[in-house]
């Protein structure tokens, strides 16, 4: 959302670039719900917009919201629009929500944040989770490193970390302090946070509703990938009680990338040549025909994991 | 389970002592005082009242509450009035604001050592003498009324007198800013019913109503949601009003009785789920949330109607509500000031957000034309060339220094007196650059 466009074109981040179709393939699956083009998106496309053409491309949303904080370079920001139909929303996440979230209608959030988990990303939670419709969808995206603790002060040192990202009402006074130099426990612990937030505020907003139109939401996606820094994104999809059977009938659990739970699903993309790739995609799915002294087996996997969705990069001749 | 013998008996009943000291101890004499406004405003709305008129004397000597509000039988008295606790034979009054069966006499017990109630209806005139320490002496829980002459009062009439001050109580009431908070809390606890016509007068003056205002044009507008939840009906609007520091945030009020003025706290939204903490740039922020309900136990107020239930179920749902509905107006009032800051810095020529609020209408929030959505116009940004063109200074000198400067220069603000030291600066340093 800053202005990290400048830093990294996020159409050659490989990990990135499965991911957003791996989440295009999930919220295709939303049509039980409505027609996808009645939809609304809202994410931060910085100047890439890679997001925006993908989604408007295979999902043809045509209401298309743009988050944007780097205010002084708006008319940059504008002349990268893609289509003209973008409509740049100037400010930082927080300050713009509450003017978006009020208009009606299905709604696909992505909050892609390009930094560390901080205290605001769940004050956005708290303003989409109010209003979101059912049917609509809040994904978010964030670096998530291991934590650095001090040996000698290992407790104070994680609490005071922890307060810092979520704030205190998250983090247990005696919290167990083991395994936490792994990402993958800062991953599951944001995540809790994330859903508790999101319960807290149904459970208000439920309060005042009919019992067919209470809302739930619904973790499909828990992705973690490195695209250099460790990220993670998650999704949640929020229906009433009256549409559980079209949830049903979205069938999300048969994407082999959906997960629901703990565990996440780690985006691991192969370091493979173009001449490397074609002849794994003609021998598979013959393990046995893998050469094993050209090819690692990690490579392998990785490719065969998730080759509809691996990128085909070529160097293109821009001017 | 062994029979229940006379000998195995153990002594649970409460003392009288006990009663007392809880009951008072919660509760400030001030916020006491309007439990029997409560009552006499319930009385109002059950005779279905309407030239009503409650008068009060507070002084060093005495206290007494006078209203015309219909009275209370004889009948009513003997088995319900003066029971401690609403009983649940007691029948109900639809929309009451005293509920909890406590109001008088904690009032009473708080401020007194001996009072008299009084009261006439069906043209029959009776009175309550109470010696509270007389009365803990004793046994029995029983006060005792005698039948008075009919025309010592008017048919509809109560009178509740203090006619013994506690000492520490005639302290407070002899303080002068005593009263006057006094007036204060009662123009705004009734603010709602003195605007529609309840008269009530404190030593003789009568109190204004402290109303909640907001301002509305075309292109500003205030929002308005309904909502009912189990029985109970609630309103919420939201607007702003002018800058006014104490008087922004949320007036919750429970059938019609303001239970907590200008709320700036998380218990309102105020600093959670992306609403930030109250700011003076906030301060033109007026919220009214409102719950009405016929059965008044189901509204989410404490017992001292000094604030809210915040566990209430029936409040959080309404807090959902009220923090969908406010921050569209934090919103704007965050635009505003950046929009000062803005103007202040050169950055941009004209203030949409300030002319709005200058220029629309103010309204008694009840009256205010609402939608339900907040209308607003759109802000106005810096552009690119005017933020790389323009820089800003800001530093702090002796006020005895400036004040020689722009006596030197002949300007009157400390603004010019920076362009024109810099212009000079300029002139001579850095001109042929």
């Amino acid at each position: 959302m800053s202005n990290s466009g400048r830093k990294i074109n996020y159409a050659v981040r490989p990990a990135k670039n499965v991911e957003r179709k791996m989440m295009r393939d999930l919220f295709i699956r939303l049509r039980s719900f409505g027609r996808l083009e009645d939809y609304r998106y809202i994410g931060f496309g910085s100047k890439y917009f890679a997001d925006f053409i993908l989604f408007h491309k295979i999902l043809n949303i045509s209401e298309m919201i743009s988050i944007e904080s780097d205010v002084h370079n708006r008319a940059r920001y504008e002349f990268n629009k893609p289509y003209s139909g973008i409509k740049m929303e100037w400010g930082k996440s927080t300050e713009v929500l509450p003017k978006l979230v009020t208009k009606q209608g299905k709604s696909i959030f992505w909050m892609d944040y390009d930094g560390a988990f901080e205290k605001y990303m769940l004050e956005d939670v708290a303003i989409i989770s109010e209003t979101i419709e059912s049917g609509g969808v809040l994904a978010l995206s964030f670096n998530c490193e291991k934590l650095k603790i001090d040996e000698v002060n290992g407790a104070n040192n994680l609490h005071e970390q922890l307060v810092k990202m979520v704030g205190k009402e998250y983090v247990a006074n005696n919290i167990d302090t083991r395994g936490w130099t792994s990402s993958k426990k800062t991953a599951v612990f944001l995540k809790n946070c994330i859903a508790d937030k999101i319960e807290h505020i149904l459970k208000s907003r439920n309060y005042s509703l009919l019992e067919d139109e209470t809302l739930e939401a619904a973790q499909k996606l828990f992705f973690t990938y490195a695209d250099g820094a460790q990220m993670v994104t998650l999704a949640y999809v929020f229906s009433a009680k009256i549409d559980r059977s079209r949830v049903e009938s979205c069938h999300f659990s048969d994407l082999y990338f959906v997960r629901e739970g703990d565990e996440p699903f780690d985006i691991s993309t192969p370091n493979l040549t173009i001449k490397e790739i074609r002849h794994l995609m003609e021998i598979r799915p013959c393990a046995e025909e893998v050469n094993a002294q050209i090819f690692a087996q990690k490579d392998v996997d990785a490719l065969w994991e998730n080759y509809r969705y691996f990128p085909g990069f070529s160097e293109i001749e821009s001017f | 389970m062994t029979p229940q013998h006379e000998t195995n008996r153990v002594d649970a009943r409460p003392t009288k002592e006990f009663f007392i000291s809880m009951l008072t101890r919660d509760i400030a004499t001030d916020r006491a005082i309007l439990d029997l406004i409560d009552n006499s405003i319930d009385a109002y709305q059950s005779n279905s009242k309407t030239d009503s008129r409650i008068s009060i004397t507070i002084n060093r000597n005495e206290f007494a509450i006078r209203d015309n509000a219909g009275g209370l039988d004889l009948e009513t008295a003997k088995e319900y009035a003066f029971r401690f606790g609403r009983s649940a034979s007691n029948p109900l009054t639809p929309n009451s604001v005293g509920q909890f069966g406590v109001g008088m006499k904690r009032t009473l017990f708080k401020i007194a050592e001996s009072f008299y109630v009084e009261s006439r209806k069906n043209d029959t005139s009776y009175r309550i003498d109470v010696d509270i320490q007389e009365w803990v002496s004793k046994e029995s829980w029983d006060f005792f009324f005698d039948l008075l002459d009919k025309d010592v009062l008017n048919e509809g009439e109560t009178n509740i007198s203090v006619t013994k001050l506690r000492p520490e109580t005639s302290e407070l009431f002899s303080e002068q800013t005593f009263s006057i908070g006094l007036g204060n809390e009662i123009a705004a606890a009734y603010f709602k019913q003195l605007s529609d016509g309840l008269n009530i007068e404190l030593n003789g003056k009568q109190i204004r109503s402290e109303d909640v205002f907001v301002k509305v044009s075309d292109e500003l507008s205030c929002l308005k949601k309904s909502i009912k939840i189990d029985d109970v009906d609630i309103s919420i609007i939201c607007g702003v009003d002018d800058r006014e520091l104490e008087g922004g945030g949320w007036y919750v009020i429970c059938n019609g009785r303001l239970v907590s003025e200008a709320d700036q706290s998380i218990a309102t939204g105020w600093g959670c789920n992306g609403i930030p903490k109250y700011h003076p740039d906030f301060a033109f922020f007026r919220g009214l949330v409102e719950f009405s309900c016929p059965d008044s136990s189901k509204l989410p107020w404490t017992t001292t109607k000094t604030g809210v239930d915040q566990d209430n179920k029936i409040y959080k749902a309404a807090l959902h509500h009220m923090s969908t509905s406010m921050k569209p107006v934090t919103t704007f009032l965050r635009e505003r000031a950046q929009e000062v800051t803005h103007i202040k810095e050169g950055k941009i020529s004209d203030t949409p957000l300030m002319r709005a609020i200058e220029n629309a209408a103010t309204f008694r929030i009840y009256d205010a034309p609402a939608k339900n959505e907040f209308i607003r116009p759109e802000r106005i940004l810096p552009t690119s060339e005017e933020n790389d063109k323009l820089a800003s200074v800001q530093y702090a000198v002796s006020v005895e220094q400036i004040n020689l400067v722009k006596k030197s220069l002949e300007v009157t603000t400390n603004r010019e007196v920076g362009e024109k030291t810099f212009q000079y600066y300029f002139k001579y340093e850095c001109g042929n650059e």
